[in-house]
């Protein structure tokens, strides 16, 4: 319990500088807002103002007073009279006007708090375990941001991933997930807003906040250490000003400022952002307002290239393309390090297969809401997002669609799904455009109430009740674990027995005092476990961080190079092409640690080994094809083994695991 | 063919709203009891029994 005392005590210090920093920034936006939208805006940008600060310091130092220090300057902005005065306004009107009605929606977050409370756990198909907190974890090692190459993705825009590292740096690996609780609750109060300012009344209003907080589809995505949730706020406040109400010099700056951000938490941004503003012209490109637009155009595309540049610039300085991993059509510019072209045409393929799960067909495009709703399964989040943004949204976005900013917000998320469609179907990617719907349903529920009072109204209670019933029952249901390890330290290690692949052998790695540095043999290994330095030869996505290493038998041929005091080989996960273990001990490998489906060798080096440890030649034979071009004798190659690919490579005895074998799959390819 | 009066339209708007909202409730539904196991399992043992 002291762990998650110490990371709510994290998040606690955080929020007070977020607040002041983002009262700073958001008091500068004029006109019509309501107190839960000045509130996300302060939260948002407070964030995203701090996480750039963190991550541009972070590439030089990220070590606790680093830390400390970017705090206590973003609490400098409550020395302001102006400050303070508007911070206290919008705090004391949200507690007179909205914390009652949001009893029900603060209950919910209540128990996802519960719920993020335990210790991040899964495999390398939970992208958070992957590589949103892979990155921190690693950079907080390293003392600073370095490029991990044996997860490429951990290089996508780290706004986020810079707040959870400062976070981690100041207590411990719990408070990413309590971050996500905050950055739901400020998603909630979006859909709040929205809902206001389209016309709903407040009871309408919370009770869409309601039906989005019961909705599996983004409540499932708050504690776990993902960014979709932030992403989609930063959304929805841009479009917000953008496209809501009168476009001032100072919104225009704060909306470009949003979807800066948004293109440091995601690639996905970069369409987004052109979406966004090409519906801009459209909204206000009449000819009477075109030079005024024209100015706040520049401003909001400059601010946008200004904030999102450090983490494309870090990119193509350090790894050699600004978009990292590269997509195939960049990498005829662009030479990636440590990520052939092969791995980007495979991943490419992955993802369009793996995010393509409601089809690519004209006519699957048209059923797109019916199955969205309906099939959330596809997207591994049962219940989805509840059947009130389909059932009421589409009547309120009929009722309101001829008001010009309904509109806007129709075309715009009809482009933004277009998107979406053709690139990557995941349901968590289109949070923002789910968000509006929820506003729409808003409107769809006080039509129907209107127009036939006592059918529209049962109607709508009916639509509320099985969305949150089962809704709620699922975020409970899939929760009960973490909550259950929340409470109890026992239930807390039966969970990681469960759900931490080869968690003994991370246990066995972490304790031991000798152990200083691993070569992880199994790319798909979730090494976000270990808290010591460790080397991978493969990626999960085809990373190749050593270079001139690429196999496990020349992996073992360089342990002096690599440095590296142990080795982990593991059984891989079911989902592999690959079954069992890929060495066995030798002289210069003892096993010192083994379990069901993990083992750990400790390297021996020296006389101890009874080899001479040197570099072998054996690497560059397996480098170049084959053993026609190894320095290395035949006669002193002892054994051999087909690559299946029509060549045969001999092995020599120093590497010949007690006369057994090593596995040709693991050899480079010829 | 009668003109279309206002108020048949507003009517058949009306029943159309209605009908949309109970159509997506009762796939919804199905839906997710055909997924949950939860309920298939209680569903099975009162089956049983």
């Amino acid at each position: 319990m002291t762990g998650a005392a110490a990371a709510l005590f994290a998040l606690l210090l955080l929020l007070g500088a977020v607040l002041a920093t983002g009262a700073l920034l958001a008091l500068q936006v004029d006109g019509p807002l309501s107190s839960v939208e000045r509130l996300a805006n302060a939260v948002l940008l407070g964030v995203a103002a701090i996480g750039l600060t963190v991550f541009l310091v972070g590439l030089m130092k990220l070590d606790r007073l680093t830390v400390t220090v970017v705090l206590a300057a973003a609490y400098t902005p409550l020395l302001s009279h102006r400050v303070r005065s508007w911070l206290w306004d919008v705090l004391r009107s949200l507690a007179a006007g909205l914390l009652a009605p949001m009893i029900a929606v603060i209950a919910v977050l209540g128990i996802v708090l519960v719920i993020a409370i335990p210790r991040p756990t899964g495999d390398v198909l939970n992208d958070a375990i992957a590589y949103h907190l892979l990155g921190p974890a690693v950079w907080l090692r390293a003392g600073r941001i370095v490029p991990v190459l044996d997860s490429a993705r951990t290089a996508f825009p780290a706004l986020i991933e810079s707040v959870f590292a400062a976070g981690m740096r100041l207590s411990n690996d719990r408070f990413p997930d309590l971050l996500g609780v905050v950055f739901t609750a400020v998603f909630l109060g979006q859909v709040y807003g929205f809902a206001r300012t389209l016309g709903a009344t407040k009871g309408k209003a919370t009770l869409m906040s309601f039906l989005a907080a019961s909705a599996p589809a983004i409540m499932s995505t708050a504690p776990i250490g993902l960014v979709d949730v932030p992403y989609a706020s930063f959304c929805l406040a841009a479009v917000r000003l953008l496209l809501v109400g009168e476009l001032t010099t100072a919104r225009a700056a704060i909306a470009g400022t949003f979807l800066g951000f948004a293109l440091g938490v995601k690639y996905t941004a970069i369409p987004l952002a052109a979406i966004t503003v090409g519906v801009l012209w459209l909204a206000h490109g009449h000819r009477g307002a075109r030079r005024a637009l024209l100015g706040r155009t520049a401003l909001v595309l400059t601010l946008m290239a200004v904030l999102s540049a450090p983490f494309y610039f870090k990119n193509a300085l350090v790894l050699g393309s600004p978009i990292y991993p590269p997509p195939v059509l960049l990498t005829r510019w662009f030479h990636a390090r440590a990520f052939p072209i092969e791995a980007s045409a495979s991943l490419e393929s992955h993802l369009s297969q793996t995010y393509g799960g409601l089809g690519r067909r004209p006519l699957d495009l048209l059923l797109l809401p019916w199955r969205y709703t309906l099939y959330s399964k596809t997207f591994g989040w049962p219940g989805g997002i509840g059947s009130a943004p389909l059932a009421l949204g589409v009547i309120g976005a009929l009722a309101l669609g001829r008001r010009r900013p309904v509109w806007l917000l129709l075309t715009w998320s009809a482009l933004v799904t277009l998107v979406w469609f053709v690139t990557l179907q995941q349901s968590r990617f289109l949070l923002h455009v789910v968000g509006l719907s929820f506003a729409y349903a808003a409107i769809g529920a006080m039509w129907l109430e209107r127009e036939w009072p006592r059918a529209g109204r049962a109607a709508v209670a009916l639509v509320a009740l099985v969305s949150t019933g089962y809704g709620l029952g699922v975020i409970v249901h899939e929760g009960s674990a973490r909550v259950a390890a929340a409470l109890s330290s026992a239930a807390d290690q039966r969970l990681r027995q469960r759900e931490v692949p080869y968690l003994e052998a991370w246990e066995y790695l972490n304790r031991e005092p000798l152990v200083r540095r691993v070569l992880i043999l199994e790319e798909f290994a979730p090494n976000y476990y270990l808290t010591k330095d460790y080397v991978k030869i493969r990626g999960p996505n085809g990373e190749r961080p050593v270079p001139g290493i690429e196999a496990t038998v020349q992996a073992l041929a360089h342990l002096d190079d690599l440095g590296v005091t142990h080795v982990l080989d593991v059984v891989p996960p079911d989902w592999s092409l690959r079954t069992g273990f890929q060495i066995a001990s030798t002289p210069n490998l003892r096993l010192v640690f083994e379990s069901d489906r993990a083992r750990v060798y400790q390297v021996v080096r020296g006389k101890a080994a009874g080899v001479r440890q040197k570099r072998h030649p054996l690497w560059k034979a397996c480098a170049e094809g084959g053993p026609e071009d190894a320095s290395q004798p035949h006669d002193k190659l002892d054994g051999a083994l087909s690559t299946g690919m029509g060549l045969e490579l001999r092995i020599p005895r120093s590497l010949l695991p007690s006369g057994r074998w090593i596995r040709s799959d693991l050899l480079p390819d010829p | 063919m009668r003109p279309r009066t206002s108020k048949a339209w507003n009517t058949w708007r009306r029943a159309l709203a209605l009908g949309w909202v109970l159509l997506v409730l009762a796939a919804y539904t199905m839906e997710r009891l055909n997924e949950s196991q939860v309920i298939r399992s209680l569903a099975a043992r009162l089956f049983r029994r």
